[in-house]
């Protein structure tokens, strides 16, 4: 299971990969390319106030794509607000 | 992982940013700040949008993770016609050789401008092509390289494994046993019209290259006799 934590900062809300290693280690077991360096997406809050309660597309669905983590890859994945 | 790095940060709008929009984005910060290390990590993304594969293939980044990937065409076609990336020729060559819906004429072009490229050749030489008229565009480009004989003989062999799937005319299962060929044989030893004694020699055949394989195939047949 690969975990993407969810926190709400001053700023706006960020995502991250929870637990890195594991993360890189998940995907190289299946072959696919890892980043060499960590990402993180973040979102300001003028945007998130309009935007995220009703956004147009699944954004946390591309949020795991970005990560490479699709339901095609057959890793579990799951978005936890820290 | 870069653990001692800060992560990049891709700023978004979640409205209207997909994962393309967002790897659009970190190739640029990379990009602009020469930290060129994690592209492979995006050329070879399923979700990294085609513009931005292209703009990398323009800049002569990666392209060995781009020329692994199965599409989109236009980054095959830049690769192969651009930069003769090799496994580029070859995935369009195939393409084009293989579907019908691929007219002749887009065929016979791409083969011309790349009628040096050997790998390709004898790659397409083992196929069967759809259609006579592009079989005529792969011959007439195979005619002028240097290694012509040899691709038309995998070619020939190419055929006679076509036919020695099928043949039941004891005559022509004898003229396709005598190449000695052992891809022919393969084909032979699982077609069921094969004579049990051409079946048992091919049971015992060694010395050939997947000659395992043949005795299996062929035991199996005399044993389904």
């Amino acid at each position: 299971m690969v975990t993407i934590r969810k926190h709400r900062a001053a700023d706006g809300i960020h995502y991250e990969i929870d637990d890195v290693a594991h993360y890189v280690q998940t995907l190289r077991e299946r072959g696919i390319e890892a980043p060499k360096r960590g990402y993180r997406i973040f979102i300001p809050y003028e945007k998130s106030d309009q935007d995220i309660r009703q956004p147009a597309i699944d954004f946390e669905s591309q949020v795991k794509l970005f990560f490479k983590l699709s339901p095609a890859t057959g890793i579990e994945c799951e978005v936890v607000e820290a | 992982m870069a653990t001692i790095d800060e992560p990049i940060t891709v700023t978004v709008d979640p409205a209207v940013d997909s994962a393309g929009a967002m790897l659009r984005n970190v190739a640029h910060q990379l990009l602009h700040t020469g930290r060129l290390d994690d592209l492979p990590w995006i050329c070879t993304h399923d979700s990294a949008p085609d513009d931005l594969l292209l703009e990398l293939c323009d800049l002569g980044l990666y392209l060995d993770e781009l020329g692994h990937r199965s599409g989109p065409r236009q980054l095959l076609e830049r690769l192969a016609d651009q930069h003769h990336y090799p496994e580029a020729i070859i995935t369009l060559a195939s393409n084009l050789y293989l579907d019908p819906n691929e007219p002749t004429d887009s065929f016979a072009a791409f083969i011309s401008r790349h009628a040096d490229s050997g790998w390709t050749l004898e790659s397409l030489a083992r196929l069967e092509p759809s259609s006579a008229a592009k079989a005529d565009a792969f011959l007439t480009a195979v005619k002028n390289h240097p290694d012509a004989k040899r691709i038309l003989q995998v070619v020939e062999s190419r055929r006679f494994e076509s036919e020695a799937e099928t043949a039941t005319d004891p005559t022509a299962i004898e003229r396709l046993y005598a190449t000695r060929d052992p891809r022919v044989w393969r084909a032979l030893s699982g077609n069921r019209s094969v004579p049990r004694d051409v079946l048992e020699q091919l049971a015992s055949v060694t010395g050939v290259s997947n000659a395992a394989d043949i005795r299996d195939r062929a035991r199996r047949n005399i044993a389904m006799q």
